[in-house]
Order: C-alpha cells, then structure tokens, then sequence
C-alpha cells in the first residue's frame, strides 16, 4: 500500500520554569509512530490530557516538535513551504464559530486560502469556491452570508469547505462532533463519508464518541500520557481491545445498567 | 403514584415577531422514585419545561397548565415566594456547564455551606462554634457521596481549578443537600467526555437505586440516557411525541421520530455496513419562529400525509402515549 503520512519518533517537550534559575521539562507526547494510507481514516482516541490535540496540531504545523519527523509521500515535512505543507494538511477546528471570522461572509472567508496560496485567476477562484460549496452541499447563496447568520451544522459545513478548497491529502478534525446534537453529528459523518468517497481525502480524526469512530475509522491509535497505548486496526480494537486503558475506554462508552 | 404530575402545559414566550408558543401542550407524569428522562434535541424546549416546573421563567413567558401538582401542592396557586421555598428544598436543579454556575470568586466548601438545611445553621453566639464542625461533617459527607474523595483539597478549592466532572459532582452534592423530592438533570453531561460523562450517569443511577430520589434527566442524546432511565418522553419542537415507559419506547416505537431516535443507538450487530451512510430525518430542525403549523415534524416526517397538517391529538394505549396521525401500531 501507498503510504502517506508517517510519523516517526515525533516528541513533544515543553520548559516550564520554576522559579528563577530551575525549569522543569514536562512532555506532551513521546516516541509517537504511526503512519496513515491515502483514503483512509485514523481515530486517535484518549481521555482528556493524553496530547491527542497538541499531537494533531503538530500535524498541522500549529506547533513544532521537539524530535523527530513527520514525512508526507516521503518527504519530512520540515523540508516542506509553509504554503506546499498547509496545501496539503488542512485542521477542521472543535467549533467553528470561533474558528471562522465574524466579520467577513462565506466568501471572503474561503477566497482567503485560495488567494495565499494559488495562482488562480478571480473567475477561477469564484468557480472553485462554488464547486467546493455544492461539494458540502451548501448553496451558493450562502456566499454573501456572515458566519452568525448560520446554524451550527451550517458553520462546519463552510469549516469543512474551507478546509476542502485546496484540495488537500489530509483533513485532521480535531473533536467536531464533540458539541453537535445526535442527529446532526450523524449529518457531519454522512457528509465526511461522501467527501472522502468522492475525493479520496484522508482524515485524521480525534473523537469521544466511540460507536461513531467505529464507524468511520479503519485504524485507531489510543493514546495515555502522551504514549499510544494501542495502535491497531478498527475491527481488532474493537473485538479483542489489548490494553487495559482501551478497555476501559470502550466499558465506559455504553454501560449497562439494567443488569 | 405520582410525584410531578403536568398536564397541558403551555408556554408563550412574547418577542420582536409577535407570540411564540414555544412548548405546545407538554404532559409530563412522574412516578415516584423513578428515572424519567425528557430527550430532545436542543432548542427542542426541555429546559423551558425544566424552568417552568421549577417557576424560574421570567417575565414575558406566559406559563399555562391545567395541572401543576407536585405530590399534593398545586403548584399554578403559589406565590413566587412560595415558589422560592420548594426550590431547592422539593424540587433541585443540576445545569449544564456546572462552571459557569459555580460562583467563580468563592471556594467550594463556601458556596456548599450557603446550602446547607436551615436547621444545621444556627443563630445563637455558642452555637455557632459548634456549627462550624457540624457544618464541615456535612460538606464531607455530601462529597463522599457523590463520589469525591478527596473532600479536603476540592473543598478549599476555587471552581476554575477544578476540572468540568468534579464540578458536575459538586453541583449533584449541591443539589441532594436538602434531600429533595425531585432532582432535574438538564443535561449534566453536554461536552465532557465518555468517561467523565459515564461517572455522571452512574451517579445519578445509585442516586436514584440508593436514596429513592426522583429524577427528570433531560439530555439530547437518546443513546446514552435511555439504558438507566425507567420512563421516557420524547420532545421535538415543543410537542411532546411520544411518552412511555423504557420496554414501550425501546420495544415499540410508534412515532417515526422515536424511530430514529433508536437508530442513533448504533448497534453493531445489526449489520451497518461500515462507513456507510446513517440514517438521519431530511432537513433540519426550524427556528422558533418558522414552525410549521400542525404536527411540527411535519416536513420532515417520512410518513406526512395532507391530515398531518392539524395537530393530533394525545392517545393512550395503556400508558403509551403518543401524538401521531399515522403511528406505526403493533400487529398483535
């Protein structure tokens, strides 16, 4: 199999001073890897404070790494523009009304990306834009619209738009469905599941609702104080879970209690 | 026997556009030491119903009910002073978001003492100084129960030190100081993750198995109140659809609603293909000031007919109640 994305030995450090003279070196994640297929989806599950989001932002290029190397089609990312690497890894943020601009409409808000980082002419922009929004099944009305004007559902649709706009390898949604409602999480699933049918997208996906990962997921990484715990494919972590802290994970998901 | 027994209970609320009748004849009966859970998703008007029943609505709702009871008290007849009394002493609240409702410049033991049962409190000089011991003995106990151990460290703690499931756990101690009668979750669980969230549920379980206390859970999420709960009702828009006990609801759903409400349960052994599209209702759910007329599922309903226009009315098959033209009814 082609592989895409691969991540080896990346770490993550951060200095704290205490006091004046000491610091303490506290890490986020160590000795994290892993690599992803085009087309596919990856699930890093944890509980709150085991660095899924510091190492998915990593991913991203929001924050640096302390050692090791991500490599995209083999090449380390580090080698990478600004520009070639944010055409290719796009980041979905937890919610999207404070992660699109308030005061610029639909439009501005996804001719931006378009503008930094092609070459493409204002007719070839506009045509791109419109194909993008009939790609997350939004109307080009929508274009002269402000952020607020939107329900929820409709704001990670535009996120999703802006994110799709460059055509990227890689999306990394970063907790999404976390504050939707049951029903419309299941509409951004529906939606993700066609844009990868249709694109060949890869994702990077960090959740807490697991029959959903399940779902959606071919591979999934748990993740406990900054190490993967486990590492496997959906259907094996699932049915025979290796370690006790995805045990724990998937018995806390749907209790029982009639019994 | 009933301990919160509403029936047709309306809500107007006045705005800029006229008025809007956002909850449209809700019937609510809760038994006695049970778990009844109120699902619906948000904007769906549960916790209007939440505020009403505990008389915390302001000024430019107008609250109608042809009953109100709680156990023997007609709840319509009270003044808001003696609203204010049942608060929190019959009836408790637990929000969402515990910490934006904790008071962020007072530590815990503080604001868990201004709580506290009147009688534990006393007025005379020598009394106070045993009180201060009593009341302490009381804050540890009431932690112990909801499941903090370390009672000392999070009682002289400020609520932004501590993480969203202690403060939840909190707010619960909070709420069961008085030993009320009824206790209302409004979804104690929105953005805290599955872990966090299961602690939560399990506590208001033991809470219910242990104590006898009565809970109305309110929640969005069908798949993960409707294991522990004993009845539930179904919201949508204002109308209450259907409302049953849990082997009506999860046996034999009638309204469509409900029926992909147990589809969001995703059971695995029930072959869902993977990565195959799910099942969700066309549309979205409209604004408060577009409702459609009639059955407000309407346009979104699979099985709408041109009747569906006028609002049906309540029927009851054996404690089954439901409010749909077109109910899918068991053969048998």
């Amino acid at each position: 199999m082609n592989t895409l994305l691969n991540v080896n030995n990346l770490s993550k450090n951060y200095r704290r001073s205490n006091g004046l003279f000491s610091s303490s070196v506290q890490s986020a994640y160590t000795d994290i890897n892993f690599s992803l297929e085009a087309g596919k989806t990856l699930s890093i599950i944890g509980e709150s404070g085991s660095g899924k989001s510091t190492l998915v932002q990593t991913i991203a290029g929001l924050r640096s790494q302390s050692s090791g190397e991500i490599y995209l089609h083999g090449t380390a990312l580090s080698d990478f523009s600004l520009q070639h690497r944010c055409k290719s890894i796009r980041m979905l943020f937890h919610a999207p009304s404070d992660s699109l601009n308030p005061k610029a409409t639909i439009g501005r808000i996804l001719s931006a990306p378009l503008k930094l980082n092609s070459n493409l002419t204002a007719i070839e922009r506009d045509q791109q834009i419109k194909e993008t929004l009939s790609l997350v099944g939004l109307l080009p009305d929508y274009l002269a619209f402000y952020p607020n004007m939107l329900s929820s559902v409709q704001q990670h649709q535009v996120a999703l738009a802006r994110a799709m706009i460059l055509d990227p390898d890689i999306i990394i949604a970063d907790e999404i469905l976390a504050g939707l409602d049951i029903s419309l999480r299941f509409k951004l699933v529906n939606l993700l599941l066609t844009i990868q049918e249709k694109k060949g997208v890869s994702y990077i996906v960090v959740a807490h609702n697991m029959s959903l990962v399940r779902h959606i997921s071919d591979h999934i990484i748990v993740m406990h104080n900054g190490v993967i715990v486990e590492n496997d494919t959906t259907e094996n972590v699932y049915s025979s879970p290796k370690s006790d802290k995805t045990k724990h994970l998937l018995q806390s998901h749907q209790p029982d209690y009639r019994k | 026997m009933a301990l919160l027994d509403v029936r047709n209970l309306s809500i107007d609320i006045n705005t800029a556009q006229g008025k809007i009748r956002v909850i449209d004849k809700a019937n609510l009966n809760i038994v006695d030491g049970s778990i009844h859970s109120l699902v619906g998703e948000s904007g769906s008007g549960k916790s209007l119903i939440a505020k009403a029943v505990l008389g915390l609505h302001n000024e430019n709702w107008i609250v109608t009910a042809d009953r109100m009871f709680l156990g023997n008290i007609d709840l319509m007849k009270l003044s808001s002073r003696e609203r204010r009394k049942i608060m929190g002493k019959e009836i408790a609240i637990i929000f969402q978001n515990p910490r934006s409702y904790l008071d962020p410049s007072k530590k815990i033991v503080d604001q868990m003492r201004e709580v506290l049962p009147k009688k534990l409190s006393a007025k005379h000089f020598l009394k106070k100084m045993t009180a201060k011991s009593t009341h302490q003995q009381a804050i540890k106990e009431l932690l112990h129960k909801v499941g903090v151990q370390n009672d000392r460290d999070v009682g002289n703690s400020y609520p932004h030190e501590l993480s969203e499931g202690i403060c939840q756990k909190v707010m619960i101690a909070m709420a069961i100081a008085n030993n009320p009668r009824l206790l209302i979750a409004d979804e104690p669980t929105t953005s805290m993750e599955a872990v966090t969230q299961a602690q939560i549920f399990r506590l208001l379980f033991k809470l219910n198995q242990l104590h006898n206390t009565t809970i109305l859970l309110l929640s969005n999420n069908f798949g993960s109140i409707s294991n522990l709960s004993d009845y539930i009702s179904l919201i949508y828009c204002g109308q209450t659809v259907e409302s049953g006990s849990y082997k009506q609801i999860i046996n034999s759903p009638m309204h469509p609603y409900t029926q992909t409400m147990i589809k969001t349960i995703l059971e695995f052994d029930e072959n869902i293909a993977h990565k195959s599209q799910l099942y969700t209702l066309p549309g979205s759910i409209p604004p408060a000031n577009q409702l459609p007329i009639g059955c407000r599922l309407g346009p979104r309903c699979p099985k709408a007919q041109r009747t569906c226009v006028t609002n049906p009315e309540a029927v009851n098959y054996k404690g089954h109640i439901i409010r749909c033209h077109f109910p899918t009814l068991d053969e048998k």
